[in-house]
């Protein structure tokens, strides 16, 4: 399986169909990240759609601008569904954003256990 | 070893009721325990005064989104803190407030309310930040320490009353005053033939929101704790008495009322209690103007403190 290294993020398609994106230590996720993500995620895909699993625990913090382009309220989701994985004060407080004030148009859910957020998001995948 | 550990290692043995000439074993194990406790204390130190700078650095952010203006920023560290979270929050609260679309008016309402929640709490909690650090430049680590764990064991207790309470949002505080007053003489495990304890609180509930629970809980404390200090120097005998009662009400308030007294040797009077710069009284003031509550010293007699204060009726 073949890794993306990004400037703030490491994607990779998993065997198990699941899309990932693991924040880096410490990175400030602005606009130019959001697009490179989505970018990489789309290449990954190769058409179809999955659901995807964000590992957020390591992230300092997100602007607006990333923020709404994560909440793909003006675009084609490109994703079935997101789980967002939370650990320290800020990912949870970010995880709430998603859930509230920059609400996606997939279902989003948060988990700070990684195989609870699998199953959950296996679920959503395409037939 | 330095100074201070030396006076608390003299205190602990008094404490425990030992000479100083206790056996060599279990002297080496307090000592252990009190470096380890002097490191730590020097540690937290550090940690206050930063944590002091943050609370006042997220303060002004929130002050001036309070005023409608978007353009400060709160820092975020790489510490992944709880301040870093609180921090980031208020910086991301405000974009949204900006790019949202919602009226002035509506932003106003919302604005005031962020703006006193978080003051509020913020100021709590520096008060209390202030306090330790202050403190802790005296040589009285022992003392020091005990103090600050009654702070904090005197608002973990309303946390504790709260989830017990099958209605999460108020605590009944007269339940709240009998726990206090049976923790504290614990506390300060002192003679009750020489100080004794009076409660003259109505056995009635009375249910009070978190807002003012934790602020009244705080004022019995200092103030409690004042009586037990200095009211009784040396050997002399005397009373502290705690009055909380519901003085009068009307349709949508009520008027409390909690009174500690002492008949001890009274406030020298050079000490002018709205203007000390001493933190436990400061904390009374500050605390009782946020409960928006009179504060009133009389000291016929010794020390008598009188809050009276309203609380909404639900
Ligand atoms: N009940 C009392 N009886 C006699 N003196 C008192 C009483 N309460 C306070 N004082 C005097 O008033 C001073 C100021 O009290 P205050 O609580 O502000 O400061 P503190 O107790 O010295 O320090 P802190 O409360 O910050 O730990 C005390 O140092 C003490 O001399
Ligand atoms: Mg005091």
């Amino acid at each position: 399986m073949q890794k993306n290294e990004l400037r703030a993020f490491t994607t990779w398609l998993g065997d198990n169909d699941v899309c990932y994106t693991v924040v880096k230590q410490n990175a400030v996720v602005e606009l130019p990240d959001a697009i490179e993500n989505s970018d990489s995620v789309a290449k990954l895909s190769e058409g179809k759609i999955y659901p995807m699993l964000v590992n957020l625990k390591e992230i300092k913090s997100i602007s607006k601008e990333a923020r709404d382009h994560f909440s793909m309220q003006n675009r084609p989701p490109g994703v079935s569904a997101i789980g967002l994985l939370i650990k320290s004060p800020a990912s949870t407080l970010i995880g709430n954003f998603f859930l509230g004030l920059n609400k996606s148009i997939v279902p989003v859910k948060l988990f700070t256990n990684e195989e609870k957020a699998v199953l959950w998001l296996k679920q959503f995948q395409k037939k | 070893m330095s100074k201070e550990l030396e006076e608390i290692y003299k205190k602990v043995c008094l404490l425990a009721g030992e000479k100083t000439s206790i056996k060599a074993d279990k002297k080496k194990g307090i000592l252990t325990g009190l470096k380890k406790l002097e490191e730590t204390l020097k540690a937290n130190k550090k940690q206050e005064e930063e944590n002091s700078k943050r609370i006042n650095e997220i303060l002004k952010v929130v002050i001036s989104l309070a005023n409608l203006k978007y353009d400060k920023k709160a820092k975020i560290s790489n510490k992944k803190s709880h301040f870093d979270a609180l921090a980031l929050g208020i910086n991301m609260l405000g974009e949204e407030l900006e790019a949202s679309t919602i009226s002035l008016h509506e932003k106003e309402v919302l604005l005031k309310e962020i703006h006193h929640r978080v003051k509020n709490n913020l100021q709590v909690i520096s008060s209390l930040l202030n306090l330790q650090s202050e403190k802790i430049k005296q040589p009285d680590l022992l003392e020091t320490f005990m103090e600050s764990q009654n702070r904090i064991r005197a608002m973990a207790l309303v946390h504790e009353k709260l989830y017990q309470s099958k209605n999460l949002s108020q605590i009944d505080f007269t339940e709240y005053v009998h726990s206090f007053i049976n923790q504290m003489s614990s506390s300060y495990s002192l003679d009750p033939d020489k100080i004794k304890m009076h409660m003259l609180a109505d056995m009635n509930p009375h249910f009070f929101k978190i807002d003012t629970a934790i602020p009244c809980s705080l004022i019995l404390n200092e103030l409690i704790s004042n009586s037990y200090k200095y009211a009784f120097p040396k050997n002399r005998k005397g009373n502290i008495y705690l009055h909380f009662a519901k003085e009068k009400e009307t349709k949508n308030t009520a008027q409390y009322i909690l009174e500690i007294s002492d008949d001890g040797v009274g406030i020298s009077p050079e000490i002018d209690i709205k203007n000390t710069s001493s933190l436990g009284l400061q904390l009374v003031d500050l605390l009782t103007s946020q409960i928006e509550g009179k504060l009133e010293l009389d000291r016929k007699g010794g020390t008598k403190f009188t809050i009276r204060f309203p609380v909404e009726k639900n």
